[in-house]
């Protein structure tokens, strides 16, 4: 299985997404995933429009784009949290 | 990890206003605090009306992360509004859903990717509908900084002694 490049954004690509990203991080390491995780300001995602497999953000997503993009909101509420972990870790698995 | 500030100046009790009011008082109160650059102010006003940071939780009590880009930053700093009435906020990721936060933790930071385990601790913070609670209940600065100080990472908080 093909290494997934995984762009985790947020706003500011500074707050929000490290946190996502950490999570994330630990949750393809207890799976045993291995997974190239990019952490952006939404801004950026324009620039691995072409490479990645999967948005994670907190950011609202204007634009379409030719990969699967999951809300992570979840991640700092900690409400559907778990149904955010199963989508994002189906995505991986594929 | 850096460290992270807090002081009673950095808290606001019983904050009333619009939310544009309520972040502008925050922010410049940050000015003059010499946290942050006066650029900071309508950077994190308008970063909120672009990306903004309302969070519902599991409590009654909804929270709003505002922060803005690292440029605008001088030292790594947490500012807290307990507010009066809840203020509407618009929830992040959401195109037109609100909230009415009554709590908001403005958030200055210099560096990307970093506190990580300030931010975490203040989402586990935002989960327990216990602690948050006894936030919004705290009668005076101090209990804020205190119960703050406990819970979150801040390794170079004075509450109180400055």
């Amino acid at each position: 299985m093909a290494k997934k490049q995984v762009l985790v954004a947020c706003g500011a690509g500074i707050a929000t997404s490290t946190v996502v990203n950490s999570a994330i991080e630990e949750m393809a390491k207890e799976n045993k995933i291995d997974v190239n995780l990019i952490q952006i300001k939404i801004a950026e995602v324009n620039t691995y429009v072409d490479t990645a497999d999967l948005l994670v953000t907190t950011a609202m997503v204007k634009t379409a784009y030719p990969f699967p993009v999951i809300n992570a909101r979840s991640f700092l509420t900690g409400i559907g949290l778990e149904e955010t972990k199963e989508e994002i870790l189906k995505e991986l698995k594929k | 990890m850096a460290d992270f500030y807090l002081d009673e100046n950095l808290v606001f009790l019983q904050a009333a206003g619009t939310r544009e009011e309520i972040l502008r008082e925050m922010a410049e109160n940050l000015v003059k605090e010499e946290l942050v650059k006066t650029s900071f102010v309508t950077g994190v006003i308008e970063r909120e009306k672009e990306y903004p940071t309302g969070l519902p939780t599991s409590s009654s009590l909804s929270v709003a992360i505002p922060h803005t880009d690292i440029e605008h930053v001088k030292k790594d700093a947490i500012s807290i509004a307990l507010l009066k009435e809840p203020v509407a906020f618009r929830v992040m990721g959401e195109a037109s859903m609100e909230t009415s936060v009554s709590i908001i933790f403005m958030l200055a930071m210099q560096q990307s990717h970093a506190q990580l385990t300030l931010l975490r601790d203040l989402m586990d913070f935002l989960q327990n509908e216990t602690t948050l609670q006894a936030l919004y209940d705290s009668k005076t600065k101090e209990d804020v900084v205190k119960l703050i100080d406990r819970k979150l990472s801040l390794s170079a908080s004075k509450g109180g002694d400055r």
